[in-house]
């Protein structure tokens, strides 16, 4: 690390975050303003209006401009996402962030004039009126559980605090055209949207919708052509008073590149990166705010820069890992609910490199190798890296990135860019599949799901718990949480099934309701985003984008994977039906109704049973008949969410991550047939064992997941803990990068690593204020381990670890 | 394909028994007796009984189940369990059946051929993808030759790299026989002077000294020597220098010595056995590993530190 990285990196805060109501202020004076205008012309009047007036700021050391909050390392209350209520800001408080009173009783008081119509609002809207929904809803299957209360206009969580300009709350899975922007300036795309303006004929249904939303697209680009110009401006004025002669021409610098980018076409990497960082904040705040592929799009600036003579790599690495401080100035916090269960500030601002060019040639380059050198040299939790694999990686890019792993940096993960490929280019139906070569060029949305880079996008996504299900299905349809019937009585009598299969034939039809039902939940949800909470800013970076005039929920793609069905716990499920299948149809250890209350009783007086339970074999140690039933269960879902419509075209699809939901998921469950008691933490991930299940080694668990049909999947989130032992030497991380290629040339999506000593993490537990910096992949993204909540971190510890003698 | 042997462990994802990623095989029953053995669990052939005090919740089932009464209430450090008096044990394994909590299990099981190449090839596409293969190590190889020689063939067959950890203590004769269809010989040297080695190991080394030769030059098989590196017992520079020296002449320098640094995760193996570890010995340092190391390398020849 340079020394100005050095003293960035000492002001990096993850606590005691300010919350300003600054952006707040702005957004709901324009929303007054703009009241009854067509909600895509009021969200980029909107956009305008923060970008011309939101405080701007040049913090010491930056290279590159642009202050995604009011103050340093700060928040912003979001407008558009519920309203935080009292108690809610004093949580903030009691949790340690700084929020003034004086701040409060503003927000309130604008609060009570304002009256956003948010997401929940929408989507409560329809389900406080259906009974079937509204209990279903409740039941929390689909995470997170509704409250009870109808009134309440939010019923999960409070409202939500965020950083970026951009409009909120940007729960998208894209990756908007950064290309764009750096190769051909904003002016020039706004002139495009001059010209579809007047081209636009009024003669079809679609033509009133076009114009009003080129004329917002419009707003937000010319916004951000005028925030550029007051960083120009606010350069320049510093340079001015600025005493330290060095300083003050960094800040001539800046003045200079805020003058052209982002209006004009990027010269330098130095103008193409702070390109980037304007757009960047633009697709903030978002939980999932997509970096792409960073390597490719940023490639000729680096080359014809260092051709020309003009920069050194040093300097682009210094400015590589000044990208990974800055991005820690993205957050995202949410009511005290929400708080729990994103652990440890989740979020997802992915960056993609390596892995194929579109004609199928290998994609890494210079930039690919300096951005996981910043990895090492920068140690941040975000922003993430994900390393597309290839059969033709180069050596040293594994090496390099392994070395990452084994110093404990928890990145990159690794993604096989066969399965990814083979997943756009299926074809279920005649609209689906794209070419071969539109496909190689995806990238990472959120934690590990693929999209092509503004071609394909998910607008919607569960986390459904899986166990839950049966849980349910053996009461009879009864939920126990909510004390309601949530299911169909089918079980009754538990004696009654002779056979696994006659068990299984009746759980299938309600396997297959509840899935329907999350995607009913699901479509309201997505419905209300279109109606409601389109973004004009998104829309003119998607492909055609300013051609087809539409906002990015109304277009339809060639591919459409708008809407995902994502299961956690599915290896909980699939494990306890394997020990019923077992235990109580083959090998007669226990009826299925003494099994049930073995469940009831949480195994109190059952410890045999229990014993038996665990003594089975688990998914994980290549067992191919357990492997078998998680294969089932995943295929089940598969048949089910490929056959439903989505609301906002083609039909459902399939992603398999966990993010954190597998601990308040497994809170709603009771104790399950696999083991499990009451209440404990599910299987993390997707394609990982339960932790501590697993005892073949790493192979075994690759081999297992093998069984997954992961090329349906969007994503298939593997986990595994190692050794810092079994990654000690160059000889040992080409052993692992072997088995990580051929587990990805098997049809293996994704595996992501921890390397860490059992011993550190016990201690890091117990001694958090000795491991701030530790970190750790949870399911999908790194966090710093103290930050988890206790149960994350004693699921990370007991991921089974796999060590090596030398 | 239905030859037997007692194996004690099929140990998937092994990177440090050859190259690639490998299947280590662990036979039971070693001729020789090494201080600082770390699987002592495979000295003898016949199965033995392992209890983990630490996982024992005293619940007494092993008790009942003993059939010949070898189990008693006990106390180990401080707290109660169940003790397995070592000399009426018969090591049948009725109570490792009964545990609960996976406190007692039995060392070793006869498997055949057929069952052992089963599992190993479950693994073939990362053996394969990453130049690997299948390492018979122990105990000790040579005290099964005919098993051996089987595994091996059956696993060349299936087109699987074979490697083999040895001693090198056995009649030539075994020797040709066990390694027939061997790629690899991991061979280990312990100590360079004979009497040294015997007060080490039990046995002297001039029969493992002549194997070595015998194997590098007349059966032609590739070689790498690898020296456990003991402090106090062997890792004094004359030794490893000696070592280096029998390599660099009497071998070739194209063979590469691995200097295996000694660990003590043997300890609670020894512990569940009833048997107690030299505890005097210490875990060398990177330094002296380092040191050592550059010795190997003013031979000529290539060192590697770890397998």
């Amino acid at each position: 690390m340079t020394d100005r990285l050095q003293r960035m990196y000492g002001r990096i805060q993850t606590d005691h975050q300010h919350i300003g109501i600054e952006k707040f202020k702005i957004i709901t004076k324009t929303e007054a303003e703009c009241a009854g205008y067509p909600a895509i012309l009021r969200r980029g009047q909107t956009l305008k209006n923060v970008l011309e007036q939101f405080p701007i700021f040049i913090g010491e050391d930056e290279l590159f401009v642009g202050n995604p909050a009011s103050r340093p390392w700060g928040l912003e209350i979001e407008a558009g996402l519920g309203k935080w209520s009292k108690e809610e800001c004093e949580y903030l408080r009691e949790d340690g962030f700084d929020f003034s009173l004086e701040d409060q009783e503003e927000m309130l008081r604008i609060n009570e004039q304002f009256h956003p119509f948010g997401m929940y609002q929408g989507a409560n809207l329809i389900i406080a009126e259906n009974e079937r929904l509204d209990i279903f809803a409740r039941s929390g299957m689909m995470l997170a559980p509704w409250k009870k209360d109808k009134t309440l206009g939010n019923r999960v969580g409070g409202g939500a605090a965020c950083s970026g300009l951009g409009n909120g709350p940007g729960w998208t899975l894209l990756c908007i055209d950064f290309a764009q922007a750096l190769n051909k300036g904003l002016e020039a795309m706004i002139a495009e949207c001059d010209e579809e303006i007047r081209n636009n004929r009024y003669f079809d249904k679609r033509s009133f919708e076009r114009g009003v939303t080129l004329q917002a697209m419009k707003l937000s680009l010319q916004g951000l052509v005028n925030y550029g110009k007051r960083f120009s401006a606010l350069g320049k004025e510093m340079a001015e008073t600025e005493k330290d002669p060095r300083r003050k021409q960094e800040l001539l610098e800046i003045s200079e590149i805020c003058t052209r980018v982002p209006a004009l076409p990027a010269r330098t990497f130095r103008e193409a990166l702070q390109c980037f960082w304007f757009m960047f904040m633009m697709v903030n705040p978002s939980p999932t705010p997509t970096i792409g592929r960073f390597d490719q799009y940023m490639y000729p600036f680096y080359r014809a820069d260092i051709d020309a003579g003009r920069i050194t790599d040093e300097e682009v690495l210094e400015l590589l890992g000044m990208l990974r401080i800055r991005c820690m100035e993205m957050n995202q916090q949410s009511g005290r609910e929400i708080r729990k269960r994103t652990s440890g500030g989740a979020r997802w601002m992915n960056m993609t490199i390596g892995g194929q060019k579109p004609d199928g040639t290998d994609a890494c380059n210079e930039l690919t190798r300096l951005i996981l050198r910043a990895v090492r040299d920068v140690r941040t939790p975000h922003h993430t890296v994900t390393l597309r694999v290839c059969g033709t990686t180069p050596e040293d890019v594994m090496l390099l990135a392994l070395t990452c792993q084994a110093e404990g940096c928890s990145m990159p993960a690794f993604v096989g860019d066969k399965s990814y490929i083979d997943y756009f280019t299926q074809v279920h139906d005649p609209n689906d599949g794209l070419p071969l070569e539109v496909a190689r060029d995806y990238c990472m949305t959120g934690c590990i799901d693929g999209n092509v880079p503004y071609r394909t996008r998910t607008m919607g996504i569960t986390m459904f718990v899986c166990p839950l299900m049966l849980d349910i299905f053996m009461n009879n349809g009864w939920d126990r949480n909510i004390e309601e019937q949530v299911g169909h009585p089918i079980a009754g009598d538990l004696s009654k099934y002779e056979t696994f299969e006659q068990f299984m034939e009746d759980f299938r039809p309600e396997y297959q309701y509840f899935v329907e039902t999350a995607a009913e939940k699901l479509n309201i949800e997505s419905a209300v985003f279109k109606e409601l909470l389109p973004d004009p800013f998104r829309a003119a970076f998607m492909r055609d984008g300013i051609k087809s005039g539409l906002d990015c929920y109304a277009q339809e793609y060639p591919f459409e994977s708008n809407q995902l069905l994502n299961p956690v716990g599915m290896v909980n499920l699939a494990q306890s039906l394997f020990a019923i299948k077992k235990l109580c149809f083959e090998e007669k250890v226990c009826t299925l109704p003494e099994l049930k209350r073995a469940m009831d009783a949480n195994w109190e007086g059952y410890e045999d049973l229990h014993r038996k339970c665990l003594d089975l074999p688990h998914y994980g140690n290549n067992d191919p008949e357990a492997d078998e039933m998680v294969g089932r269960c995943y295929r089940w879902w598969v048949d089910m969410a490929n056959r439903i419509p989505s609301a906002l075209g083609g039909h459902f699809r399939c992603s398999a991550i966990s993010v954190t939901s597998h601990q308040p998921g497994g809170a709603l469950c009771g104790a399950m047939p696999d083991g499990r008691y009451r209440g404990d933490i599910l299987a993390d991930a997707c394609a990982s064992p339960m932790a501590g299940c697993d005892h073949e080694g790493p192979l075994a668990v690759f081999s297992s997941a093998m069984h997954i049909p992961q090329d349906e999947f969007q994503a298939m989130l593997l986990n595994m803990k190692f050794s810092p032992s079994a990654l000690a030497t160059d000889r040992d991380k080409l052993k692992l990068a072997s088995a990580i290629k051929a587990y990805f040339s098997a049809g293996g999506k994704h595996v992501q690593f921890i390397v860490e000593d059992q011993e550190t993490l016990l201690d890091a537990k117990e001694h958090p204020q000795e491991h701030t910096d530790l970190m750790v992949r949870v399911a999908g993204y790194s966090a710093y381990f103290v930050q988890l909540t206790s149960g994350l971190q004693d699921e990370v510890i007991a991921r089974t670890e796999n060590r090596q003698v030398k | 394909m239905d030859l037997t042997a007692p194996v004690f462990n099929i140990q998937s994802y092994s990177i440090h028994d050859g190259p690639g990623i490998r299947v280590t095989v662990f036979l039971k029953g070693c001729p020789l007796r090494c201080r600082w053995c770390a699987n002592p669990e495979s000295n003898l052939a016949k199965p033995q009984l392992m209890f983990y005090a630490a996982k024992c919740t005293a619940c007494g089932r092993c008790i009942d189940a003993c059939p010949e009464k070898a189990i008693l209430p006990g106390m180990k450090d401080g707290k109660p369990v169940a003790l397995t008096l070592r000399e009426k044990c018969a090591d049948c394994g009725r109570c490792a059946e009964v545990c609960p909590s996976q406190a007692r299990e039995i060392a070793g099981k006869e498997m055949t051929v057929r069952a052992v190449l089963d599992q190993v090839l479950k693994d073939k596409l990362f053996l394969d993808a990453s130049g690997g293969g299948i390492t018979v190590s122990g105990g000790e190889c040579l005290a099964h030759p005919d098993f051996t020689e089987a595994l091996l063939y059956a696993a060349k067959e299936a087109g699987l790299h074979t490697a083999a950890e040895s001693c090198s203590f056995a009649p030539e004769a075994v020797v040709d026989k066990a390694f027939r269809y061997l790629d690899l010989g991991l061979l280990d040297i312990k100590h360079m002077d004979s009497a040294i080695h015997k007060t080490l190991t039990g046995v002297p080394n001039e029969l493992i000294l002549s194997n070595i030769r015998h194997i590098y030059h007349d059966l032609k098989k590739a070689v790498t020597i690898r020296v456990p590196v003991i402090p106090g017992c062997n890792d004094s520079d004359e030794n490893i220098a000696a070592s280096a020296r029998f390599v660099k002449e009497e071998l070739g320098t194209d063979v590469g010595i691995h200097l295996l640094p000694y660990h003590r995760l043997g300890e609670s193996k020894n512990e569940s056995l009833g048997k107690t570890m030299d505890l005097s010995i210490q875990v060398p340092s990177e330094e002296h590993m380092e040191h050592l190391k550059s010795i190997v390398e003013s031979f000529g020849l290539y060192c590697q530190i770890g397998g």
